[in-house]
Protein backbone atom coordinates (compact mmCIF):
# COMPACT_ATOMS: atom_id res chain seq x y z
CA UNK A 1 0.00 0.00 0.00
CA UNK A 2 1.25 3.40 -0.80
CA UNK A 3 1.87 5.82 1.99
CA UNK A 4 -0.71 8.55 2.38
CA UNK A 5 0.47 11.85 1.06
CA UNK A 6 0.15 14.97 3.15
CA UNK A 7 0.06 18.64 2.37
CA UNK A 8 0.98 20.23 5.67
CA UNK A 9 -0.55 23.33 7.18
CA UNK A 10 2.05 25.80 6.00
CA UNK A 11 2.33 24.32 2.57
CA UNK A 12 0.82 25.94 -0.46
CA UNK A 13 0.51 24.07 -3.73
CA UNK A 14 -0.34 26.00 -6.85
CA UNK A 15 -1.00 23.51 -9.55
CA UNK A 16 -2.63 20.22 -10.11
CA UNK A 17 -2.27 17.20 -7.91
CA UNK A 18 -3.01 13.76 -9.17
CA UNK A 19 -2.17 10.20 -8.36
CA UNK A 20 -3.13 7.00 -6.68
CA UNK A 21 -3.77 6.46 -3.05
CA UNK A 22 -4.85 8.94 -0.45
CA UNK A 23 -4.12 12.54 0.24
CA UNK A 24 -4.57 14.62 3.35
CA UNK A 25 -4.65 18.35 2.89
CA UNK A 26 -3.96 20.56 5.89
CA UNK A 27 -2.64 23.51 3.92
CA UNK A 28 -3.69 25.24 0.75
CA UNK A 29 -4.12 23.87 -2.71
CA UNK A 30 -4.86 26.10 -5.64
CA UNK A 31 -5.52 23.67 -8.42
CA UNK A 32 -7.35 20.50 -9.13
CA UNK A 33 -6.95 17.38 -7.07
CA UNK A 34 -7.58 13.96 -8.53
CA UNK A 35 -6.88 10.83 -6.51
CA UNK A 36 -7.93 7.22 -6.72
CA UNK A 37 -8.29 6.83 -2.98
CA UNK A 38 -9.41 9.09 -0.21
CA UNK A 39 -8.97 12.83 -0.06
CA UNK A 40 -9.26 14.57 3.29
CA UNK A 41 -9.56 18.33 3.46
CA UNK A 42 -8.81 19.14 7.07
CA UNK A 43 -10.41 21.85 9.13
CA UNK A 44 -7.99 24.65 8.41
CA UNK A 45 -7.25 23.61 4.88
CA UNK A 46 -8.38 25.43 1.78
CA UNK A 47 -8.74 24.07 -1.70
CA UNK A 48 -9.48 26.15 -4.73
CA UNK A 49 -10.19 23.80 -7.54
CA UNK A 50 -12.11 20.66 -8.15
CA UNK A 51 -11.55 17.53 -6.12
CA UNK A 52 -12.12 14.08 -7.53
CA UNK A 53 -11.63 10.91 -5.54
CA UNK A 54 -13.26 7.71 -4.41
CA UNK A 55 -13.94 9.15 -1.02
CA UNK A 56 -13.82 12.78 0.00
CA UNK A 57 -13.97 14.07 3.56
CA UNK A 58 -14.21 17.80 3.96
CA UNK A 59 -13.88 19.81 7.14
CA UNK A 60 -12.24 22.85 5.60
CA UNK A 61 -12.93 25.23 2.77
CA UNK A 62 -13.35 24.19 -0.83
CA UNK A 63 -14.11 26.43 -3.77
CA UNK A 64 -14.71 24.03 -6.58
CA UNK A 65 -16.65 20.97 -7.47
CA UNK A 66 -16.41 17.83 -5.39
CA UNK A 67 -16.88 14.55 -7.15
CA UNK A 68 -16.65 11.29 -5.26
CA UNK A 69 -17.26 7.92 -6.83
CA UNK A 70 -18.24 6.54 -3.45
CA UNK A 71 -18.61 8.74 -0.40
CA UNK A 72 -18.64 12.50 -0.16
CA UNK A 73 -18.87 13.71 3.42
CA UNK A 74 -19.03 17.30 4.56
CA UNK A 75 -18.18 17.42 8.22
CA UNK A 76 -19.01 20.24 10.64
CA UNK A 77 -17.06 23.32 9.73
CA UNK A 78 -16.86 22.47 6.06
CA UNK A 79 -17.45 25.35 3.69
CA UNK A 80 -18.00 24.44 0.10
CA UNK A 81 -18.80 26.63 -2.84
CA UNK A 82 -19.30 24.31 -5.74
CA UNK A 83 -21.26 21.33 -6.86
CA UNK A 84 -21.31 18.09 -4.96
CA UNK A 85 -21.64 14.77 -6.71
CA UNK A 86 -21.25 11.31 -5.33
CA UNK A 87 -22.93 7.97 -4.86
CA UNK A 88 -23.39 8.78 -1.22
CA UNK A 89 -23.33 12.31 0.08
CA UNK A 90 -23.43 13.37 3.69
CA UNK A 91 -23.73 16.92 4.92
CA UNK A 92 -23.30 17.27 8.64
CA UNK A 93 -24.82 20.01 10.70
CA UNK A 94 -22.49 22.95 10.68
CA UNK A 95 -21.33 22.41 7.15
CA UNK A 96 -22.00 25.16 4.65
CA UNK A 97 -22.69 24.50 1.02
CA UNK A 98 -23.47 26.66 -1.91
CA UNK A 99 -23.94 24.69 -5.05
CA UNK A 100 -25.79 21.88 -6.66
CA UNK A 101 -25.92 18.65 -4.73
CA UNK A 102 -26.74 15.44 -6.43
CA UNK A 103 -26.34 11.82 -5.62
CA UNK A 104 -25.48 9.72 -8.59
CA UNK A 105 -24.11 6.32 -9.32
CA UNK A 106 -25.20 3.35 -7.28
CA UNK A 107 -28.03 3.97 -4.88
CA UNK A 108 -26.85 4.41 -1.32
CA UNK A 109 -26.88 1.47 1.00
CA UNK A 110 -29.32 0.99 3.82
CA UNK A 111 -27.63 3.45 6.11
CA UNK A 112 -26.76 6.57 4.21
CA UNK A 113 -24.79 9.46 5.57
CA UNK A 114 -26.41 11.72 8.20
CA UNK A 115 -28.29 14.14 6.08
CA UNK A 116 -30.01 13.12 2.92
CA UNK A 117 -28.77 14.81 -0.18
CA UNK A 118 -30.86 16.54 -2.74
CA UNK A 119 -32.19 14.49 -5.58
CA UNK A 120 -30.80 15.18 -8.98
CA UNK A 121 -32.40 18.24 -10.39
CA UNK A 122 -33.35 17.35 -13.89
CA UNK A 123 -33.04 20.66 -15.55
CA UNK A 124 -33.50 20.36 -19.28
CA UNK A 125 -30.96 22.97 -20.15
CA UNK A 126 -28.17 21.45 -18.18
CA UNK A 127 -27.65 18.14 -19.95
CA UNK A 128 -27.24 20.02 -23.16
CA UNK A 129 -24.26 21.79 -21.76
CA UNK A 130 -22.81 18.80 -20.03
CA UNK A 131 -21.32 16.90 -22.96
CA UNK A 132 -19.06 19.78 -23.73
CA UNK A 133 -17.23 19.24 -20.50
CA UNK A 134 -14.80 16.55 -19.65
CA UNK A 135 -15.66 13.59 -17.56
CA UNK A 136 -13.85 15.06 -14.63
CA UNK A 137 -15.98 18.07 -14.21
CA UNK A 138 -19.34 17.51 -12.70
CA UNK A 139 -21.63 16.53 -15.50
CA UNK A 140 -23.79 19.45 -14.63
CA UNK A 141 -22.75 22.65 -16.20
CA UNK A 142 -23.68 25.25 -13.70
CA UNK A 143 -25.39 28.34 -14.71
CA UNK A 144 -25.19 31.03 -12.14
CA UNK A 145 -28.89 31.83 -11.75
CA UNK A 146 -29.67 28.31 -10.60
CA UNK A 147 -29.48 29.39 -6.99
CA UNK A 148 -30.93 32.56 -5.64
CA UNK A 149 -30.46 35.85 -7.46
CA UNK A 150 -28.05 37.57 -5.22
CA UNK A 151 -24.70 39.27 -5.67
CA UNK A 152 -22.67 36.11 -5.55
CA UNK A 153 -19.70 36.10 -7.86
CA UNK A 154 -18.94 32.53 -6.87
CA UNK A 155 -20.57 30.40 -9.55
CA UNK A 156 -18.77 31.94 -12.47
CA UNK A 157 -15.51 31.65 -10.62
CA UNK A 158 -16.08 28.08 -9.68
CA UNK A 159 -16.54 27.42 -13.32
CA UNK A 160 -12.99 28.37 -13.99
CA UNK A 161 -11.40 25.92 -11.67
CA UNK A 162 -12.91 22.65 -12.69
CA UNK A 163 -11.33 22.38 -16.05
CA UNK A 164 -9.79 18.97 -16.68
CA UNK A 165 -7.25 17.86 -14.16
CA UNK A 166 -4.39 17.15 -16.46
CA UNK A 167 -4.30 20.44 -18.12
CA UNK A 168 -1.63 22.35 -19.82
CA UNK A 169 0.11 25.11 -17.94
CA UNK A 170 -2.51 27.41 -19.34
CA UNK A 171 -4.84 26.48 -16.57
CA UNK A 172 -2.37 27.39 -13.91
CA UNK A 173 -1.82 30.66 -15.58
CA UNK A 174 -5.46 31.31 -15.97
CA UNK A 175 -6.46 30.48 -12.47
CA UNK A 176 -4.49 32.97 -10.46
CA UNK A 177 -5.52 35.72 -12.80
CA UNK A 178 -9.17 35.11 -12.43
CA UNK A 179 -9.14 33.97 -8.86
CA UNK A 180 -7.64 36.72 -6.73
CA UNK A 181 -10.76 38.79 -6.59
CA UNK A 182 -13.10 36.02 -5.54
CA UNK A 183 -10.59 34.96 -2.92
CA UNK A 184 -10.94 38.20 -1.09
CA UNK A 185 -14.68 38.02 -1.23
CA UNK A 186 -14.70 34.52 -0.09
CA UNK A 187 -12.37 34.38 2.83
CA UNK A 188 -14.14 36.86 5.06
CA UNK A 189 -17.46 35.27 4.33
CA UNK A 190 -16.18 31.97 5.56
CA UNK A 191 -14.81 33.47 8.70
CA UNK A 192 -18.02 35.19 9.50
CA UNK A 193 -19.91 32.09 8.77
CA UNK A 194 -17.84 30.23 11.26
CA UNK A 195 -18.65 32.66 14.02
CA UNK A 196 -22.35 32.31 13.70
CA UNK A 197 -25.07 30.82 11.59
CA UNK A 198 -24.73 30.99 7.84
CA UNK A 199 -25.71 34.26 6.21
CA UNK A 200 -29.39 34.44 5.40
CA UNK A 201 -30.28 33.56 1.88
CA UNK A 202 -33.18 35.96 1.87
CA UNK A 203 -31.95 39.53 1.73
CA UNK A 204 -33.43 40.36 5.11
CA UNK A 205 -30.91 43.08 5.70
CA UNK A 206 -32.11 45.01 2.75
CA UNK A 207 -35.60 45.08 4.10
CA UNK A 208 -34.49 46.49 7.39
CA UNK A 209 -32.34 49.03 5.72
CA UNK A 210 -35.19 50.24 3.62
CA UNK A 211 -37.43 50.55 6.61
CA UNK A 212 -34.89 52.59 8.47
CA UNK A 213 -34.41 54.87 5.56
CA UNK A 214 -38.10 55.44 5.30
CA UNK A 215 -38.39 56.35 8.95
CA UNK A 216 -35.48 58.68 8.69
CA UNK A 217 -37.06 60.30 5.68
CA UNK A 218 -40.25 60.94 7.47
CA UNK B 1 3.54 13.85 11.84
CA UNK B 2 4.35 17.26 10.69
CA UNK B 3 5.48 18.26 7.29
CA UNK B 4 4.43 17.58 3.79
CA UNK B 5 4.76 14.16 2.28
CA UNK B 6 4.36 13.67 -1.43
CA UNK B 7 3.81 9.96 -1.70
CA UNK B 8 5.06 7.55 -4.28
CA UNK B 9 2.02 7.62 -6.48
CA UNK B 10 1.43 11.33 -6.25
CA UNK B 11 2.21 13.84 -8.94
CA UNK B 12 2.17 17.56 -8.38
CA UNK B 13 2.57 19.92 -11.28
CA UNK B 14 2.97 23.46 -10.14
CA UNK B 15 4.42 25.46 -7.37
CA UNK B 16 4.92 24.19 -3.84
CA UNK B 17 5.84 26.45 -0.97
CA UNK B 18 6.10 25.41 2.62
CA UNK B 19 7.45 26.37 5.98
CA UNK B 20 7.78 22.80 7.10
CA UNK B 21 9.77 19.83 6.05
CA UNK B 22 8.87 18.48 2.64
CA UNK B 23 9.52 14.87 1.78
CA UNK B 24 9.12 13.82 -1.82
CA UNK B 25 8.67 10.21 -2.83
CA UNK B 26 6.60 10.90 -5.89
CA UNK B 27 6.81 13.29 -8.78
CA UNK B 28 7.04 17.05 -8.69
CA UNK B 29 7.23 19.35 -11.68
CA UNK B 30 7.46 23.08 -11.33
CA UNK B 31 9.08 24.55 -8.29
CA UNK B 32 9.55 23.49 -4.72
CA UNK B 33 10.51 25.82 -1.95
CA UNK B 34 10.59 25.38 1.77
CA UNK B 35 12.07 27.28 4.66
CA UNK B 36 12.78 23.94 6.29
CA UNK B 37 14.44 20.78 5.10
CA UNK B 38 13.58 19.11 1.82
CA UNK B 39 14.20 15.45 1.19
CA UNK B 40 14.04 13.86 -2.20
CA UNK B 41 13.87 10.18 -1.47
CA UNK B 42 14.96 7.33 -3.65
CA UNK B 43 12.38 6.73 -6.34
CA UNK B 44 11.26 10.32 -6.47
CA UNK B 45 11.40 12.31 -9.66
CA UNK B 46 11.68 16.05 -9.33
CA UNK B 47 11.83 18.34 -12.32
CA UNK B 48 11.82 21.57 -10.46
CA UNK B 49 13.95 24.28 -9.04
CA UNK B 50 14.35 23.68 -5.35
CA UNK B 51 15.11 26.10 -2.59
CA UNK B 52 15.31 24.96 0.99
CA UNK B 53 17.19 25.30 4.23
CA UNK B 54 18.77 21.93 3.64
CA UNK B 55 18.32 19.48 0.86
CA UNK B 56 18.97 15.76 0.69
CA UNK B 57 18.79 14.13 -2.69
CA UNK B 58 18.37 10.38 -2.93
CA UNK B 59 16.19 10.43 -6.01
CA UNK B 60 16.37 12.10 -9.37
CA UNK B 61 16.39 15.87 -9.49
CA UNK B 62 16.54 18.01 -12.58
CA UNK B 63 16.69 21.67 -11.80
CA UNK B 64 18.65 24.29 -10.01
CA UNK B 65 19.06 23.89 -6.31
CA UNK B 66 19.52 26.53 -3.64
CA UNK B 67 20.01 25.79 0.02
CA UNK B 68 20.75 28.22 2.81
CA UNK B 69 22.43 25.53 4.86
CA UNK B 70 23.52 22.45 2.97
CA UNK B 71 22.96 20.09 0.10
CA UNK B 72 23.60 16.39 0.48
CA UNK B 73 23.69 14.29 -2.63
CA UNK B 74 23.24 10.77 -1.38
CA UNK B 75 24.35 7.53 -2.87
CA UNK B 76 22.00 6.61 -5.66
CA UNK B 77 20.88 10.20 -5.99
CA UNK B 78 21.06 11.99 -9.27
CA UNK B 79 21.20 15.72 -9.70
CA UNK B 80 21.34 17.65 -12.93
CA UNK B 81 21.45 21.35 -12.31
CA UNK B 82 23.35 24.05 -10.57
CA UNK B 83 23.87 23.99 -6.84
CA UNK B 84 24.09 27.09 -4.76
CA UNK B 85 24.81 26.30 -1.16
CA UNK B 86 27.41 26.99 1.49
CA UNK B 87 27.96 23.29 2.00
CA UNK B 88 27.73 20.42 -0.42
CA UNK B 89 28.44 16.76 0.00
CA UNK B 90 28.38 14.23 -2.78
CA UNK B 91 28.32 10.65 -1.68
CA UNK B 92 30.02 7.82 -3.47
CA UNK B 93 27.60 6.46 -6.02
CA UNK B 94 25.78 9.70 -6.61
CA UNK B 95 25.68 11.30 -10.01
CA UNK B 96 25.83 15.00 -10.53
CA UNK B 97 26.11 17.38 -13.41
CA UNK B 98 26.09 21.09 -12.90
CA UNK B 99 27.87 24.04 -11.46
CA UNK B 100 28.54 24.57 -7.81
CA UNK B 101 28.52 27.93 -6.13
CA UNK B 102 29.52 27.86 -2.48
CA UNK B 103 29.50 31.60 -2.00
CA UNK B 104 33.26 31.65 -1.60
Amino acid sequence: MTSPSTISATTVVRGNIGGEGSLEIFGRVEGNVSMTGQVIVAADAAVRGSVTATEIQVAGAVAGNLTASDVLMLNPGARVVGDLAGARIGIAEGALVRGLVRTEGEPPLAKPAPVAAARPVAAPAKPALAPARTALATPIARTAPVVVPRPAPMPPKVNLAPTPVVTEPELEDAEPESDPIPVKHEAPKYEHALDGPPPPVVPAIKGQAKAKKKFKGR
Amino acid sequence: MAGTLIGEELTIEGEITSEEEVVVQGTVRGSLSSTDAVQILSGAVVEADISAASLAVGGVVTGNVTATDRVDLQSGGRLVGDVRSARLTIADGASFKGNVDMDV
